[in-house]
């Protein structure tokens, strides 16, 4: 048998041994022809292993005839796994055949020979020895060739590929591992051991690699070093580690930079190699040179360093001092200070030299450095008289109580005693533009290639707006402008979907409708054909079943079950049934995907709603959010009045101002327009129209609504009469519950809502929404008057719910709404406070100076959120700050007295830098608008002392809102 | 010709170093790679030789041009770093660097004040920046003597063991771009806002540390504050943690200027400029942490036309890599108005051909040392827009014209430039012109031509 033949044989039984020994004895002539014929037998192999796939996947017999692309992606995988199959051993015949280093390495490290990542079964650890054994035999430069060539392909920490096989060489041949970066993460992560022969040669390389920093952050040398300390340390003991060339590594990666956490393993290794001061001193100017800008850290421990070495000249006190006067954290500049301190005592001649650091500390960000700065210059006067102009120049950097101190005895100019408050004004609120016309019509058509533009709040009020007005005076011009969506194909399917829940949908069938009409009815029977025709007969046969699963499915939580006894009257044939199963849970889901809907839509169907218009295409009603239910059934009534062909000239809720609201005289106007063709709007359209109307009554504008004849005009004549509907009842209930990893807050919202006898309206306002609209300026755009239910309806997302959905679109939309304000509408200022980047401070503003700010219920729930949540108060803040700033000074106060009761440390509770920053932005704000009325709070902590800032800041406030106490 | 997403969008850059660049004995011989020069074409070029009498923030802001050079900011992970590029323009001194995200760019002009030296070349070229330098220039302190030299110096090389310095790495066309349109982008910027000493310290160290805090510098009075919200004057900061390279300076720092375009409350990009002791360092921003400058667009107004490329080629025969180009002097060189030069700076600096100094309110001269042909074809919506007057998708119909497109029918409006595509309603022109005004602009502007002849 020939070589090939029986190499060919041995790979097909994955004989992995016996490959090897017959490897091994190959003579050259061997070697030449297994080297030829393996590319070409992977290629076979593959080649009938997509055969095979295809024939499987499609009943024919050749790739060529599966066109598929999915069929071909899959054949194309399976044969690359055919591939894998026999990947150890192609590689072993490979190694030993292959004459160039180049191409054994290329064929070796073909990642189709290799699993992604290791996996338990892998086959080639096992193989992995032979492979070994087989390169032993090769020649020793080629050996080496192989392995640098293997090594280079690693492409980092997670390339678990050929881990095994680029170390295995390394290791087995001895070669020098290559400069590669990302092998030394590679060799990092698979784990480190002393007796590791590549150790030697790598360790010292994880000081100069990019990334190893990262890699290795959580490495721990107490309580106990975890393996890679570990290591070190049985090296270093071993001799085989220098403690000397460890510590040069650490210093110069220090020295190239990097940011805290990518240098936190350095810092831990630099401890525990705890450097001699012998040790320590040689590096002594690498140590200055890290003060000024390392990670803190880095120069906490460059500080400790320095410290144990010394004395140093006093050009390198100088250097230090100031670098570490310079730094923004008080630690480091206090040890600067105190290093000025004992230097300028054991050398009265330096002080000089080290003037320039002290004038800098004056200009440090923290009083408690300014002020010990300010009592160094006092204290060691004598020695820095000779440089008194050095420390006058830098007087104006010092707080008013401090610099007259250093200005007695060195000059210069004192800071303005109080910090000059620019007042400003608020902000006049611009009244709101015109709601945007869809205009110019043609450009306006072509816009919408996609209709899930159309999403979009606003741009379906422009859209539906514009095609009643075009359908109904051109409808020739307008099938014209329609027709290349149809043309196009856009959105064909959509027609024929169970369930049309989102405006894309309808739009999809009113365009069609439009351009060729009954052609959406034709496509939409296959759909319909189960609910329209058959349905009736069909839900009887299924009834009992899927109310079972339904009712348990609604039954899951406690709304829900509240739901399906408002849907279901026969829910007495349910609980007893019935526990749980496995089967019941996989039925859930289909319950929930697809029966409830059709159950629910079923429930229009009720005797005591027949009125209603109902259709199996709309979704089930708390599917979606309310404000979007509400659209939805008007895109309905359009489409149904569309095909009915009665469709008003106009449509009534269009709103008229950006904010959503509809002029009322507008709306009388809109309905003299039908009256005079003789349509009725329709009831949705109007329901929305009458809730976009401004508040207030406007009598004039009721009394000729009335005299219009229809039966739509007495309903808004009514409305505008009595001045709209009652405001619901709303507010909200704060619940805080021990949980097993914290406090579990929950915002139950609250809003009772008189019946107004507007079956949408009604519904709309029946519960607080739970379903996410995704689009929560549609709020504001269908409450615009009521900004307070729309708060409510905002709650959803604040504290522990979806706050990143609340954007700063809502929260202006809610502030530029009108309609009383409450305890909703602060909670959801108060939680947008703490956020980032949100609208909080245009809403502040524009609330404030409309004089519509409910200053002290934010304060108040800003209190609650800080305390019961993982809010953060500094974004809260920066905004106040910048709302008193800008004019908002009052209001804020408001806010701050508020917030200080409740925010304050408790019993038992410290005070940290949050509640300093919020006191000094108390009293900051405080002293502009001449604040005074004691907060006993306040005054409590002031009267333990100012020993800290917090104790400072408390007295600055008292002072100001007592000053007599 | 492959469909444009199968288009090769990367090619591979190799540097070759004659020797590592090293700083040993208070001498930093930075090592050249090839590059452009006045004598021309240059393997090694040498460029400058002499000290530098601000040794410690010269090397610090070395640095921090390295960094940005090695960072990448949006999604940070370990990649290929590029190397800084240096201009020499007689007086001084540019390293300029981009990073690997694409939304920032440095660059440090060491001014004539700080150097004391001799120019021997004036062009381009691509310095060595490796771990044992970035170590030793964290080891310059105030008081140490530095002498630079920008090309092969005989006396550093000779201390080192002369190994040749290889690298490669990918220049994806998107960091090219952005790299030469960057200049396009500032030029178009005014300063909004300066700070000395103390008080620029104080508002940087202010600053939200969060990488992805965006928000508004608003100039107060003589200060400058955070918002959240858009102001008139206000510059948008994208992503605060990408400012991180001006820290390190700040003990240096004598003032810090804020650089950006006449604001419309729209995200844009910002210019922050740091003056050091006889140098500058500045940092460009791109207008969102995750918008690389390359798909800016800035470029497409000036570009779409053929004038622009032939004066360009004038204009840029003149250059002479001068640090200040003077537009008056360089129009009467060239024989053409003022208007047309500038047009055909800003396509010399879409091919990354000069540079835009915000201080000087000047651009510069440099040739970005990368394949030209490279840099020049590296624009793909202009390629799409005459893709599409070649397939002869525009028809004219006086001041609108009509654009055929495999997603239907587009409408332009010749005068402002607006269009009825999806991309134009997003954007409304705040990233250049889209595809379809630009063909019907060349195609408009071939009619001219038609009928003139």
């Amino acid at each position: 048998m020939s070589a090939w033949l029986k190499v060919r044989y041995l790979i097909k039984e994955k004989m992995t041994k016996a490959l090897a020994d017959r490897v091994l004895s190959f003579d050259p002539a061997e070697r030449a022809e297994v080297a030829k014929q393996l590319p070409r037998y992977v290629k076979e192999l593959q080649a009938a292993a997509i055969e095979t796939v295809a024939a499987r996947l499609t009943g024919t017999h050749t790739l060529a005839d599966a066109n598929d692309p999915w069929v071909r992606s899959n054949a194309r995988r399976e044969a690359r796994g055919e591939a894998l199959k026999y990947g150890p051993l192609l590689l072993i015949a490979g190694a030993g055949a292959i004459a160039t280093p180049a191409a054994a390495a290329a064929w070796l490290t073909r990642r189709e020979f290799h699993h992604r990542s290791a996996w338990h079964g892998d086959p080639m650890p096992r193989a992995l020895p032979h492979l070994l054994r087989v390169v032993a035999a090769r020649p020793a430069e080629w050996q080496a060739e192989v392995a640098r060539r293997v090594a280079e392909k690693v492409r980092g920490a997670n390339d678990t590929a050929f881990m095994p096989l680029a170390f295995g060489l390394l290791r087995a041949t001895g070669a020098e591992p290559p400069a590669h970066e990302p092998l030394v993460l590679a060799w990092l992560d698979n784990g480190v051991s002393a007796d590791d022969p590549l150790t030697a040669s790598m360790l010292p390389r994880i000081f100069e690699v990019e990334g190893v920093g990262r890699l290795l952050r959580d490495e721990q040398v107490s309580p106990t070093p975890s393996p890679l300390f570990s290591v070190i340390g049985q090296l270093l003991a071993d001799g085989k580690l220098t403690r000397e060339g460890l510590l040069d590594g650490c210093v110069s990666r220090f020295l190239r930079g990097g940011d805290a956490p990518a240098l936190r393993f350095f810092v831990r290794l630099h401890t525990m190699l705890d450097p001699s001061p012998e040790a320590s001193s040689g590096r002594s100017r690498d140590y200055l040179r890290l003060l000024p800008a390392a990670p803190g850290p880095v120069a906490d421990l460059a500080l400790a360093q320095l410290r144990r070495t010394g004395p140093h000249d006093s050009a390198d006190v100088a250097e230090g001092v100031e670098a570490l006067a310079f730094r923004a954290e008080i630690k480091l500049a206090r040890a600067g200070l105190s290093w000025l301190d004992q230097h300028v005592r054991r050398a009265p001649a330096d002080a000089a030299e080290l003037a320039p650091a002290l004038a800098t500390a004056f200009g440090h960000a923290s009083y408690e450095i300014q002020e010990r700065a300010a009592k160094l210059a006092v204290k060691h006067q004598a020695a820095l008289g000779p440089v008194a102009d050095v420390l006058a120049d830098a007087v104006p950097l010092l707080p008013a109580d401090l610099g007259p101190q250093v200005s007695a005895i060195f000059g210069g100019e004192t800071a303005a005693d109080v910090p000059e408050f620019a007042v400003a004004t608020l902000p006049a609120v611009a009244a709101p533009g015109p709601f945007p016309a869809p205009e110019p019509r043609a450009e306006f058509w072509s816009l919408f290639a996609d209709f899930w533009y159309l999403d979009d709040p606003v741009r379906i009020e422009q859209w539906l707006a514009a095609f009643v007005e075009d359908v109904t005076e051109d409808r020739p011009a307008l099938r014209a402008a329609l027709r290349p969506y149809i043309e196009s194909g856009n959105a064909s399917h959509w027609t024929t979907l169970r369930c049309w829940d989102h405006n894309a949908h309808w739009v999809a069938a009113l365009v069609r409708e439009t351009v060729d009409p009954g052609s959406v009815a034709a496509a939409a029977n296959v759909a319909q054909a189960v609910p329209a025709a058959a349905s009736e007969n069909l839900m009887q046969l299924i009834a009992p079943a899927v109310k079972r699963v339904t009712a348990y499915v609604l039954s899951a939580t406690k709304e829900e079950a509240e739901e399906a006894e408002e849907a279901e009257e026969a829910e007495e044939t349910v609980a007893e049934e019935d526990s749980p199963s496995p089967l019941t849970a996989v039925m859930s889901l289909a319950v929930k995907n697809f029966f409830i809907p059709r159950v629910q839509s079923a429930e229009h169907d009720r005797p005591d709603e027949q009125s209603a218009p109902t259709d199996p295409r709309l979704p089930a009603r708390r599917s979606v959010s309310a404000p979007q239910m509400l659209r939805l059934r008007r895109l309905h009534e359009v489409y149904t009045a569309l095909r009915e062909e009665r469709l008003p000239p106009v449509l009534l809720a269009t709103p008229t101002l950006v904010t959503g609201h509809l002029d009322p005289t507008v709306l009388v106007e809109r309905l003299e327009r039908c009256a005079a063709e003789g349509v009725e709007p329709l009831p949705a359209d109007l329901q929305q129209a009458l809730l976009r109307l401004p508040r207030g009554a406007r009598p004039d504008l009721a009394e000729r609504a009335a005299k219009v004849d229809l039966i739509a005009a007495a309903a808004v004549a009514d409305w505008l009469a009595e001045g709209g509907m009652a405001d619901p009842e709303t507010g909200l209930e704060w619940h805080v519950e021990d949980g097993r990893y914290g406090p579990i807050v929950r915002i139950a919202p609250v809003l009772v809502a008189r019946p107004t006898g507007h079956r949408y309206i009604d519904e709309l306002l029946r519960h607080p929404s739970e379903q996410s609209t995704h689009d929560g300026q549609s709020w504001s755009l269908t409450l615009p008057s009521h900004r307070e239910v729309v708060a409510v309806n905002l709650l959803r997302y604040v504290v522990n719910g979806h706050s990143w959905e609340l954007r700063a679109e809502y929260i202006v939309g809610m502030a530029d709404a009108e309609g009383p304000v409450g305890e909703a509408t602060a909670l959801v200022l108060a939680d947008v406070l703490c956020g980032k980047g949100s609208g909080a401070l245009t809403a502040l503003l524009r609330m404030a100076a409309k004089g519509e700010l409910p200053a002290e219920a934010i304060g108040r729930q800003l209190a609650l959120v800080l305390r019961h949540t993982d809010r953060k108060v500094r974004p809260a803040l920066a905004v106040l700050a910048e709302a008193a700033e800008q004019g908002a000074h009052e209001q804020v106060w408001t806010i701050m007295r508020a917030l200080l009761p409740g925010f304050l440390p408790g019993e038992g509770e410290r005070p940290n830098v949050n509640h300093s920053a919020v006191v000094a932005l108390a009293a900051d704000v405080a002293v502009r608008t001449g604040a005074s009325g004691e907060i006993p709070e306040v005054s409590a902590h002031a009267s333990r002392g100012r020993d800290s800032r917090f104790g400072r800041e408390c007295v600055r406030l008292r002072d100001q809102l007592n000053p007599v106490g | 010709m492959p469909p444009p997403n199968l288009r090769a969008m990367t090619m591979t850059q190799a540097y070759t170093y004659a020797a590592p660049s090293a700083l040993v004995d208070g001498r930093l011989g930075l090592a050249t790679s090839g590059g452009r020069a006045l004598s021309g074409p240059a393997v090694a070029p040498r460029f400058f030789s002499g000290v530098v009498t601000q040794a410690a923030p010269a090397a610090a802001a070395l640095l921090g041009v390295a960094d940005v050079a090695l960072t990448r900011y949006h999604q940070p992970r370990p990649g290929w770093t590029r190397d800084p590029v240096v201009t020499c323009g007689g007086d001084r001194l540019r390293f300029e660097s981009f990073s690997a995200c694409g939304g920032v760019y440095s660059r440090l002009d060491l001014l004539g004040d700080a150097l004391d030296g001799e120019v021997f070349d004036r062009g381009t070229t691509n310095v060595d920046v490796n771990g044992p330098l970035r170590e030793a220039l964290a080891r310059v302190g105030r008081r140490d003597p530095l002498h630079l030299g920008v090309g092969t110096d005989a006396l550093t090389v000779t201390t080192l063991d002369g190994a040749v310095v290889e690298k490669k790495v990918p220049l994806p066309e998107r960091w090219l771009r952005g790299f030469a349109e960057v200049q396009v982008i500032a030029a178009r910027m005014d300063l909004r806002g300066e700070l000395t000493g103390p008080a620029a310290v104080r508002f940087l160290r202010s600053l939200p540390k969060g990488a992805t805090t965006d928000l508004w510098i608003v100039p107060s009075g003589r200060d400058l504050r955070v918002s959240d919200v858009h102001r008139p004057g206000a510059v948008h900061l994208a992503g605060a943690g990408r400012l991180a390279t001006l820290h390190p300076l700040l003990r240096f720092a004598k003032a810090l200027r804020v650089y950006g375009p006449a604001a419309t409350g729209e995200p844009a990009s910002c210019v922050w400029e740091l003056e050091l002791p006889g140098m500058r360092y500045s940092l460009a921003l791109s207008p969102e942490r995750w918008r690389g400058f390359s798909g800016e667009g800035a470029v497409l107004d000036e570009l779409s036309t053929d004038e622009a490329e032939a004066d360009a080629d004038v204009v840029g025969m003149l250059l002479n890599f001068e640090p200040e180009v003077e537009i008056g002097l360089l129009a009467d060189r060239a024989g053409l108005p003022v208007a047309r030069v500038r047009a055909a700076l800003t396509q010399l600096g879409t091919a990354g051909r000069v540079g835009y100094d915000l201080a000087e309110a000047a651009h510069f001269h440099r040739e970005l040392p990368y394949d030209r042909e490279h840099v020049r074809r590296l624009n793909p919506r202009l390629d799409d827009a005459r893709a599409l007057v070649e397939a002869g998708a525009v028809q004219l119909e006086g001041e609108t014209a009509l654009v055929r497109t495999d997603g239907g029918e587009r409408r332009v409006g010749l005068a402002d430039g607006s269009c009825t595509c999806p991309w134009w309603w997003d954007h409304r022109g705040s990233r250049g012109p889209c595809k379809h005004v630009l063909a019907a602009r060349i195609a408009a502007r071939a009619t001219v031509l038609e009928v003139t002849r």
